[in-house]
């Protein structure tokens, strides 16, 4: 009868770490729902911003070339320090947007997004949580596996979501049992971590929305509801700036430029 | 000007690596260029332009819709954007995408633009992009009417009132139904409407009050007029008042003209006089409602009076039963009608049945008594019959227009010594209509009109003088008529006059007699707009250049007000020099920059110029390089050397408009060919560059 009643009623640690386990299980619903908002807009912006990169930053970067030879020429006919620094500067400018406009993130396309992917991805996230390691080395090992988690969700990879999956399953059996206490006492750290990442995600979504990409996008996105191709617009301006240095470039160098 | 706002020659290097010494990042960049588009509102504002002045139809519509949807793209907010981008997709009928369309009315609609709620109620009514919905419609309409649009609550009252008239489909009536409650709120909109200045509106509460119990012929009279009132505006009373005048004056014998002041009193007296069956008030009565388009009361009206034989009311009946006009054709009737009158000795109605004759209308064709008809009607010793048939040749009024006819006519009337008809002769040959073009034989006839003093041609008498024309030039001979017609107070004469004394031609020199025929020229109720426009500008000029009176530019800043309120394009263009440089009045840059605005939207060649340099220097309004080009266009377009050249400059710098050396070099070269001194700096300096 006693014995009875004792496993029935829960000491009150037992039913705060029970309580407090069902917190933490919510939270982690929820935070991985909003690191697959976060992974979406990542992927959407670097997806824009490789299409950006392509359609326009090239034309940029093919100004700033033109720029640069006639900012050299100048200087080389003036000999003036002054036309010297504008040389050197403009060259500066000129390879720093040929390797932005050729870099990694001007290869990045679109990726189909599809709803099997979120689900494997909401998954891996809930189970590979860095904030939910028990101790260092297994954060360590977390903080990994969710970059892995994160580079395939960008790459639409559902196979390498699922290859993760399987070897969290392989892995061995969670350690823990070191009395009610300790387990209260990891738990609410848990929670502590969970919450903190929540405000780290909401602060890193507001900045990125605020990014020169992001405002880029927003302005592109409205002009396309609109019927009209922004991108292909400022392609046009730029083009006919370039024809324009071009065109007095041509005329200072006689033949030489087209030869 | 330039001087100092020329940003300076800088090579698109330099520039750009100015602009990038933070080295922007390429996104960043981006977003500049495409800030430096311009704002929303500036978007919307060359829209607009490209909406309104469109000569070249189709590309400017592109432009229009292009730039509105830059707008959008610019203030997803611009509701009025939105619905004009609407109507375009929908109604234009050019890139016409109506599904599109419909989708940006709805929204903005919902969104509570209350002309997208309009324009889709039209939609729905008559199933333009969407399935023809009636109750929609109602629905849309109902939403616009109660946000105020006057077109909305007519239409609405129109659809509630009698579903058939607007649509034209016989089951909108089934749909909508016909009850009391909606005659109830239909009457409501039709008032509503009214209060706006829907003319049609108060129509339709006249029709309902005629037509639909409880009735009421007084309330629809007084809607008929308030319609009327509408519909013609002051235009309207003034023409009405002046035509109650004259009937009143003939009712007195003539002779007698009233104020207009009296015009209530004479309309009292006009319905008391056609109570009692006066049929020149009961033809004036006609003639309102006539005005306001009520032809069928009109027609009541004007019958009442023909039954009491009066052939004006005649000739009128006839006509209305001839074009089958607010009464079923009846060219028969309207035959016997125009018998009548032509036995009264009714001239025009004599003329008309000559026509009738010899083309068989509403009668059996006869030719001969057609012509002897015309011929007989054209016999008349009558001058003022003669002066009127004159006119109806030379209208086209009545008979088949022939200005060779009505010379001849004239010739006749002027031959029997009538003054108006030689005028009118001489004015023929001065200007070859009707006879061939011949100042000897103009100034002859005028001078004979002229020594019976008729005004108009002393006038052109003294002008054929001044220009040596048909006469020797004789200044004083001139100065003589223009007197002698100037007593008269022939406005035109008054003008001519004061410009003698202003520049002493032919008299003395004597700036105060000019200011005297000025004013004579404001009292007089001849003075057409244009004129009014002429003298102010005048005075204006007198008072700024302090010649002959002491110079006193408030005063003339007030004249060029006037003048510029009532339009004149040379006086904003002054009056807003005199807001720049504070001449009279304040400085004020803003108020400068309308006044140039609405010389330059006439197309005044410097205020465009002027307008593109304050939007370039930000003054009294906001900086705006693309605002600035699009006026340096425009008056580049026109030939102006400095607009050319400041254009040359925004090419050359790639402000407001894209960089492009070689539209820089054209326009610096077209500014160069009119001895633009900068222009042709910049030139050669583009050729050196070219060549070096």
């Amino acid at each position: 009868m006693m014995n009875a009643e004792i496993v029935l009623q829960l000491s009150p640690e037992e039913e705060e770490l029970a309580n407090k386990r069902e917190e933490l299980a919510r939270l982690q619903a929820v935070l991985a729902d909003r690191e697959l908002v976060l992974a979406d807009l990542r992927a959407e912006l670097a997806a824009f911003d490789g299409r950006y990169l392509r359609e326009v930053g090239v034309l940029y970067a093919e100004l700033d070339e033109w720029n640069a030879r006639f900012a050299e020429l100048r200087a080389e006919k003036a000999g003036t320090p002054e036309a010297q620094a504008e040389a050197t500067e403009a060259r500066a400018q000129a390879e720093e947007s040929y390797s932005a406009a050729h870099s990694e993130a001007a290869k990045v396309q679109p990726v189909a997004l599809s709803p099997e992917l979120k689900k494997l991805y909401r998954e891996a996230a809930k189970r590979v949580h860095p904030d939910t390691a028990i101790d260092d080395a297994d954060r360590v090992r977390r903080e990994r596996l969710m970059k892995d988690v994160n580079l395939a969700y960008g790459k639409g990879d559902e196979d390498a979501l699922r290859r993760i999956l399987v070897s969290l399953d392989n892995s061995p059996e969670e350690v823990r049992g070191l009395g009610i206490g300790a387990d209260l006492i990891r738990v609410l750290r848990q929670l502590r971590l969970v919450k903190d990442r929540l405000t780290a995600i909401d602060i890193e979504l507001t900045a990125l929305a605020g990014t020169d990409i992001a405002l880029l996008k927003a302005k592109v996105d409205i002009a396309a509801s609109q019927g009209l191709d922004l991108l292909a617009e400022m392609g046009v301006d730029i083009r006919g700036r370039i024809s324009a240095v071009r065109k007095i470039f041509d005329q200072s160098t006689g033949g030489e430029a087209r030869a | 000007m330039n001087e100092s706002n020329s940003p300076g020659y800088l090579v698109p290097s330099t520039k750009s690596a100015l602009r990038n010494a933070d080295r922007a990042s390429l996104a960043a960049r981006g977003l500049a260029d495409l800030r430096s588009r311009g704002t929303a509102e500036s978007m919307f504002r060359r829209a607009m332009m490209f909406r309104h002045d469109s000569p070249n139809g189709r590309k400017h519509r592109h432009e229009c819709i292009k730039l509105l949807q830059y707008t959008l793209a610019l203030d997803p907010g611009h509701l009025t954007a939105q619905t004009l981008l609407g109507i375009e997709y929908s109604e234009r009928g050019i890139e016409m995408n109506e599904a599109r369309g419909i989708v940006l009315l709805q929204d903005a609609a919902e969104r509570g633009n209350t002309h997208a709620q309009f324009s889709l109620a039209y939609s729905f009514l008559h199933g333009k992009g969407v399935p023809q919905d009636i109750l929609k419609a109602v629905e849309w309409f109902r939403k616009s009417s109660e946000n105020g649009f006057g077109i909305a609550q007519y239409e609405l009252g129109c659809l509630l009132y009698d579903p058939n008239f607007k649509s034209g489909q016989n089951d909108y009536g089934k749909q909508i139904g016909s009850t009391k409650d909606n005659l109830r709120e239909a009457a409501k909109w039709y008032q509503k409407a009214e209060e706006q200045g829907e003319e049609w509106a108060a129509y339709r509460l006249a029709h309902m009050y005629r037509h639909v119990s409880p009735r009421s012929p007084q309330k629809a009279e007084i809607w008929a007029r308030k319609g009327n009132e509408l519909r013609h505006g002051d235009d309207f009373r003034s023409h009405s008042r002046r035509n109650a005048s004259d009937v009143f004056s003939r009712m007195l014998g003539g002779g007698v003209c009233p104020s207009i002041d009296k015009s209530t009193e004479i309309e009292a007296r006009i319905s008391m006089a056609a109570e009692q069956g006066d049929p020149d008030a009961l033809i004036a009565i006609g003639h309102l409602y006539e005005r306001g388009e009520c032809i069928s009361t009109a027609v009541g009206w004007y019958d009442r009076a023909a039954k009491r034989g009066n052939s004006d009311a005649l000739v009128k009946l006839a006509w209305f039963y001839f074009d089958g006009k607010g009464v079923l054709r009846d060219r028969a009737y309207a035959f016997e009608l125009f018998r009548c009158a032509a036995d009264q000795g009714d001239f025009r109605a004599q003329l008309q049945l000559a026509w009738m004759y010899e083309n068989g209308i509403g009668v059996g064709s006869n030719k001969q008594i057609g012509r002897d008809l015309t011929r007989k009607t054209e016999e008349t010793t009558n001058t003022d019959r003669l002066r009127e048939l004159a006119s109806m040749y030379s209208r086209g009024c009545g008979v088949e227009r022939s200005e060779k006819k009505a010379a001849q006519l004239y010739r006749k009337a002027a031959e029997l010594g009538d003054s108006f008809a030689q005028y009118i002769l001489g004015n023929s040959y001065e200007q070859g209509e009707g006879v061939a073009k011949n100042y000897k034989m103009a100034a002859s006839w005028y001078r004979k009109a002229a020594e019976q003093n008729e005004s108009s041609a002393q006038y052109s008498l003294a002008i054929l003088y001044l220009d040596g024309k048909g006469v020797a030039k004789d200044v004083d001979e001139a100065v003589r008529w223009c007197k002698k017609s100037a007593e008269q107070n022939d406005v035109n004469a008054l003008f001519l006059l004061a410009q003698l004394y202003e520049s002493g031609t032919g008299v003395p020199q004597d700036v105060s007699h000019a200011i005297e025929m000025y004013s004579k020229i404001q009292e007089s109720s001849w003075a057409t707009g244009e004129m009014l426009k002429d003298v102010f500008r005048a005075l204006a000029l007198i008072y700024q250049s302090g010649e002959g009176v002491p110079q006193d530019l408030v005063e003339a800043a007030s004249w060029y007000r006037k003048a510029a309120d009532e339009g004149d394009v040379e006086a904003q263009w002054n009056l807003g020099l005199m807001y720049c440089n504070g001449e009279g009045i304040p400085k004020d840059f803003f108020e400068a920059s309308e006044l140039f605005r609405k010389a330059a939207e006439h197309g005044h060649v410097s205020a465009q110029w002027f307008l593109g340099v304050m939007y370039q220097n930000g003054e009294g309004v906001a900086k705006d390089f693309i605002e600035a080009a699009s006026w340096f266009r425009e008056a580049a377009d026109q030939n102006d050397a400095d607009a050319q050249y400041a254009l040359g400059l925004l090419y050359e710098t790639g402000q407001g408009v894209p960089m492009d050396m070689e539209e820089a070099a054209e326009w610096y070269g077209k500014a160069a060919g009119h001895d633009h001194a900068d222009a042709q700096t910049a030139f050669s300096r583009m050729r050196h560059m070219r060549l070096d």
